[in-house]
């Protein structure tokens, strides 16, 4: 844990929005109370929590190489042209030189050991409900030279019209922040205003307060979607991918973020070889999948029109006709002829 | 309080509520989580709503529906009780007109309770056909959190709109609710005799806080029974109980880009929704190197 430290806070102490899994915990994929008591007291006060070690680095690195198989050819540039794609499209800006993918939980990002990982569900289940569901899974990349991200919430207090409500609500949903590759200061982790997530909206976080810290592979951050936050700029000669998962409560629904886009994009193939123990935050992902399986199946399916009496089938004589006229059908189309 | 607010036909004309009206609806909302807007609508909206229902689901006798509704997913058509189905109407004909979704009367009501960038969440009917048994009482969605001291007293975050295409008497089984259930605790007992129902007129709709205790009566009449539900939410509300595993909002892509500008946001789910089909791996295929 040497490697970590506060930026920008000197006064207060750098470990306590950290919580470390001990060999034996990692080993167990079960927290010790206390451990679990630290991590929760931690998140409900500052509204973030860095993990170290939680997962196996031999899984980051397949990621890392997953991600490379899929998106090395493209550049800067040729994300940004990616980007400015009409939708559907899997690419949405983020700020100059970043870029959110939404990527197929597939290969490398599809091993239960990621989305379902027993440690991480210690934490979250207790927070958000056992069933919590995988609300977007997507990656986050900055290219070198991009700047620091705009100070934002990855979502609004709820019930904004009622200003009392929504910074004291219990957390609805946390982002789940996993660094493909050792972040250090210089390539930009993410930075966090410890606390923010109980701040009321306009409230300004000042630049000079964010606190930061490098993540190593393994590692994971965990931010109420309701706490400032940054990507820090990324002044490293690294591509930075870093793997967001979003859990949260089966009710909440982030439109902002991932509008028009299929997250958590999960095929129905790759659902049905996940182990039935994974499965409980996938079912909004199912969801999704046999949607897609419903919108492909009547891709072609003609549009009952209401001025095409042949795709009618069998209607009463008493029902309103339905070319929408308002009279009955045996008075309208119904009429012998 | 009368759960019950009368729209005159110079108001359902203008698209909004008189002062005194609106404010006779949001108070008894508020109290009872209920309320029932007589002739929110006109007839003929009703009449053509139902034509189109009719094409789409009338030539379904209730065999076809139960062998239709126990297919696997993905599966427009779900039970709901004996007799009863819940199906996704294609939102194309009457079912694709502005003044049945976008209704000027209901959104000028609803903005100020769910937010100026409420979406609508789904677009279904329920049909309940003759001998349909009355529903358990039942809430759409329960409380947003478990904790007792936090769910009853927040604000509402959606509103279930129930608009009956043929008259609706209480032979062919209305909507019961209980008054001010949406207030109480996860578990809570009800007692028939506490439940209010009223006959429905084609043109009336009833609003439901989606925390509200209700349950469909039954049909003893010989006539199917179709009600249309327009769920209304705040932006960050998603129904992840009645809708799982299918479509329940379902306008076709072109008329999404038909709407004004204005509208799209209200609709945006829709659009999300047939984005799903034309998502696929050549959309970015992969660069390795």
């Amino acid at each position: 844990m040497a490697t970590m430290k506060s930026l920008a806070r000197p006064g207060e102490p750098a470990m306590e929005w950290i919580v470390a899994p001990s060999a034996d915990e990692r080993a167990r994929g079960q927290w010790l109370p206390e451990a679990l008591s630290a991590a929760h007291a931690a998140l409900r006060q500052h509204g973030c929590l860095l993990l170290p070690g939680v997962f196996a680095t031999s899984l980051i690195d397949a990621m890392h190489q997953d991600y490379l198989t899929r998106y090395r050819g493209y550049d800067a540039g040729a994300m940004l042209e990616q980007s400015q794609r009409p939708p559907p499209n899997p690419v949405g800006p983020r700020g100059p030189a970043r870029y959110e993918i939404t990527l197929r939980m597939s290969g490398a990002f599809g091993k239960p050991d990621l989305f379902a990982n027993p440690l991480l569900r210690g934490i979250l289940a207790p927070l958000i409900g056992g069933d919590m569901q995988l609300n977007s899974f997507t990656i986050v990349t900055s290219y070198p030279g991009a700047p620091m991200q705009q100070i934002h919430r990855d979502h609004g207090h709820l019930f904004a019209s009622d200003p009392d409500v929504g910074p004291n609500l219990p957390v609805y949903a946390i982002n789940v922040v996993v660094p493909l590759i050792d972040v250090e200061l210089e390539t930009g982790p993410t930075g966090v205003w410890p606390g923010s997530h109980r701040w009321p909206s306009g409230i300004e976080a000042q630049p000079a307060e964010v606190t930061a810290c490098p993540l190593r592979r393994g590692d994971c951050m965990l931010l109420d979607y309701r706490t400032l936050h940054t990507g820090l700029p990324n002044q490293s000669a690294r591509v930075r991918p870093v793997l967001y998962m979003v859990y949260a409560r089966g009710w909440f629904f982030d439109d902002a973020n991932h509008f028009g886009v299929n997250s958590p994009d999960l095929s129905l193939e790759d659902y049905r070889n996940v182990p039935e123990y994974a499965r409980m935050p996938l079912q909004r992902a199912l969801s999704q999948a046999l949607r897609v399986q419903e919108r492909d199946a009547r891709a072609g399916e003609p549009v009952r029109a209401a001025g095409d009496p042949t795709g009618w089938g069998k209607v009463g004589r008493n029902d309103p006709c339905p070319c929408g006229s308002g009279r009955k059908y045996k008075q309208c189309h119904g009429r012998p002829a | 309080m009368d759960w019950v607010v009368v729209v005159s036909p110079s108001e359902t004309a203008d698209g909004k509520l008189a002062p005194a009206t609106e404010a006779a609806a949001r108070a008894a909302l508020e109290e009872h989580g209920c309320i029932l807007l007589r002739g929110a609508f006109p007839p003929a909206t009703i009449e053509a709503m139902h034509g189109e229902y009719v094409s789409q689901f009338g030539m379904l006798d209730l065999a076809t529906m139960q062998t239709e509704s126990v297919k696997p997913p993905p599966n427009r058509i779900m039970g709901v009780g004996p007799a009863r189905y819940d199906t996704t109407l294609r939102m194309t004909g009457a079912f694709g007109r502005m003044d049945v979704f976008a209704n000027e009367v209901l959104l000028t009501f609803l903005r100020p309770l769910l937010g100026k960038d409420m979406r609508l969440n789904s677009f279904t009917a329920v049909a309940s056909y003759p001998g349909a048994p009355g529903q358990q009482p039942h809430r759409d969605h329960d409380h947003l959190y478990p904790q007792p001291g936090v769910a009853p007293n927040l604000p509402i975050y959606a509103v279930n709109v129930a608009v009956p295409l043929i008259d609706v008497d209480l032979t062919t089984g209305p909507t019961g609710v209980w008054l001010g259930s949406h207030r109480s605790g996860r578990l809570v007992a009800v007692r028939d005799k506490d439940m209010a129902a009223q006959p429905l007129q084609r043109g009336d709709c009833m609003l439901l806080d989606y925390r509200t205790l209700h349950a469909g009566l039954p049909n003893r009449s010989g006539q199917v029974r179709p009600i249309v539900y327009l769920v209304y939410g705040r932006r960050w509300f998603f129904d992840d109980i009645n809708h799982v595993n299918r479509i329940p909002l379902d306008m076709p892509l072109e008329h999404y880009y038909e709407l004004p500008e204005t509208v799209r946001p209200l609709l945006v789910r829709a659009f999300s929704y047939a984005m799903l089909t034309r998502w696929r791996e050549a959309d970015m295929p992969a660069r390795g190197r």
